[in-house]
């Protein structure tokens, strides 16, 4: 366990980097462009004119978006005293990179195409590692119990043709990836941080699966064990209406994200209101972070803020591409950096 | 006007005005038909207009609702959650006889979910986009039927109106005028006779 004195160091080098996080204001801004060669403009202003110049074309912002955030976990993992902290926030995208692998192979064995150009650099796996590994069907030197998980997907596509099933245990693998990482760090903010956010996939998988009508038996599957909240709570749901979801987990501390959400009635947009404010509860996890000079979650808290920044930048970027309403891309922004 | 070129005697005749019987009927036929299939035309018409601009209405909700997953993924986890589809459409098209057209019906029989891919990769709207464009796919169908037996029909009036115009402005002057030039040299025969039979008869009274 590395001592909590030594990120001293990378909670100064965090605090300035916090510095050149894209303030609220210059997302509005980017929001009121009137045509997307206006928004990169402004966002020539930012960290982001380094990635600027690769851009093949205004609509490739994607790219820019991408090549900042990769920066940022190369930059943070360099300096921090334990890497399983960068690993944590990382480890989402070693699994995607996984389903296109694995789905490829599929593909390839229907007769279908290879999706190579799905895979991300964001990853902790270098994907080149990892292509090498599907395609030699050599697994045994993965991570994250991806040499186990692998081969156990494939053969479980064999057996039943159903990726939805092969969906689940991968997703199931990179949740208890997750708990364990955190546990292994031996630090409670990154315990605590990832707890919160199984519960907060777990209570949006529940959302999705309500308005799916998924019954108690047919849901288990979709759900996450590793958070505050038991899995069978959680499956008592499903036979509660939403009004009543509130109340039925006031014991835990994610049932103050339904006060933030007006109406309850409507699962359709209840759903995309549930997932910005479950941002913002993962969010609130590590708020306290702030004021704590060298505890190891402003390493999370910074590497989830950056996340955070991605995500609203491109709600920006894509509904000034397409002309949508702003007002309905304001309400998708997460907040609380 | 153009008269056919023929020999000017009674079976020619005879068999003329057999022929513009036959046209002036299927003039009338042609026309009953034409007429018949522009009211069906205009009531397909109409329908495929109104269906038209509520599929346009909701396309643009569908594509909305597919932005706001768009905005709040990483494209290539959204491209990654469609990569492998569960739900599969069976098209069958039928044939239904409009005025001697051949309308096409289709049937389209969508079976499993689209809901294919994993939760924590994938965002809520892309569930609520992928809903509403399943329910989207039979009134595209429909619409796609529609329209083209709006075109096939279209085609088919267009055809009809050649036939109908070269019957009532050619074919049908054409038998009327031959039939005169005909009646006219036979009648012309007629009375050349007549005054030959009558000159022979006044010499033979003379001598």
């Amino acid at each position: 366990m590395a001592p909590a004195e030594r990120f001293a160091y990378a909670v100064a080098r965090l605090r300035a980097m916090s510095g050149r996080l894209l303030e609220e204001s210059l997302i509005q801004r980017i929001l009121d462009c009137e045509d997307l060669d206006s928004a990169l403009k402004i966002l020539a202003e930012t960290a982001y004119s380094a990635w600027l110049v690769e851009l093949k074309g205004s609509g490739d912002f994607d790219r820019i978006i991408e090549a900042e955030l990769s920066n940022a976990y190369t930059e943070v993992q360099k300096f921090v005293p334990d890497e399983r902290l960068v690993q944590l926030c990382r480890i989402p995208y070693d699994f995607h990179n996984v389903k296109v692998l694995v789905k490829s192979a599929i593909l390839v064995r229907e007769g279908g195409e290879r999706r190579y150009d799905l895979l991300t650099s964001l990853g902790n796996i270098p994907v080149e590692e990892l292509v090498v590994a599907v395609e030699s069907e050599d697994y045994r030197l993965l991570p994250f119990g991806l040499h186990r998980l692998l081969p156990l997907c494939l053969s479980q596509w064999e057996q039943t043709r159903d990726i939805l099933q092969v969906e689940n245990s991968l997703d199931a693998g990179l949740f208890s990836v997750l708990a364990e990482i955190a546990v292994a760090t031996g630090f409670d903010s990154a315990v605590r941080w990832v707890k919160g956010r199984i519960d907060a996939e777990n209570i949006r998988n529940l959302l999705r699966l309500k308005r799916l009508d998924l019954d108690i038996a047919g849901a288990a599957s979709f759900l996450h064990e590793g958070g505050w909240i038991a899995g069978e709570k959680l499956l008592a749901l499903l036979n509660e209406p939403v009004e009543s979801w509130p109340r039925v987990l006031s014991f835990s501390d994610v049932s103050g994200v339904f006060a933030n959400v007006p109406d309850l009635s409507d699962l359709g947009a209840l759903i995309v209101e549930m997932e910005r404010a479950l941002d913002e509860y993962v969010s609130a996890i590590l708020a306290r972070a702030k004021y704590e000079a060298f505890t190891p979650e402003n390493v999370i808290a910074y590497l989830w803020a950056k996340e955070m920044e991605a995500k609203n930048l491109r709600i920006a970027l894509v509904a000034v591409a397409n002309n949508t309403d702003r007002t309905i891309a304001r309400g998708l922004l997460r907040h609380g950096r | 006007m153009p008269r056919m070129s023929v020999n000017p005697n009674r079976m020619e005749l005879s068999r003329l005005k057999k022929r513009l019987f036959v046209a002036k009927r299927g003039h009338k036929l042609l026309k009953d038909k034409q007429d018949a299939l522009i009211k069906a035309f205009l009531e397909r018409a109409r329908e495929g207009k109104a269906l038209r601009e509520e599929l346009e209405e909701e396309l643009a909700a569908c594509y909305k609702s597919f932005l706001l997953a768009r905005a709040q993924t990483l494209p290539a986890m959204l491209e990654q959650a469609l990569m492998i589809s569960g739900a599969k459409c069976d098209l069958r098209v039928d044939y239904q006889n409009v005025m001697s057209v051949m309308v096409p019906v289709y049937s389209v029989d969508q079976h499993g979910s689209p809901h294919n891919y994993g939760l924590a990769t994938s965002s809520g709207s892309l569930d609520l986009a992928l809903e509403r464009f399943a329910k989207l796919i039979p009134k595209l169908i429909e619409l796609a039927a529609k329209e083209k037996a709006i075109r096939l029909m279209a085609y088919e009036i267009e055809k009809t109106r050649r036939r109908v115009n070269a019957l009532e402005h050619v074919l049908i002057p054409d038998f009327i005028d031959t039939i005169r030039y005909i009646t006219m040299k036979l009648d012309e025969q007629e009375r050349s006779t007549l005054s030959r039979l009558m000159k022979i008869k006044e010499i033979v009274r003379s001598h």
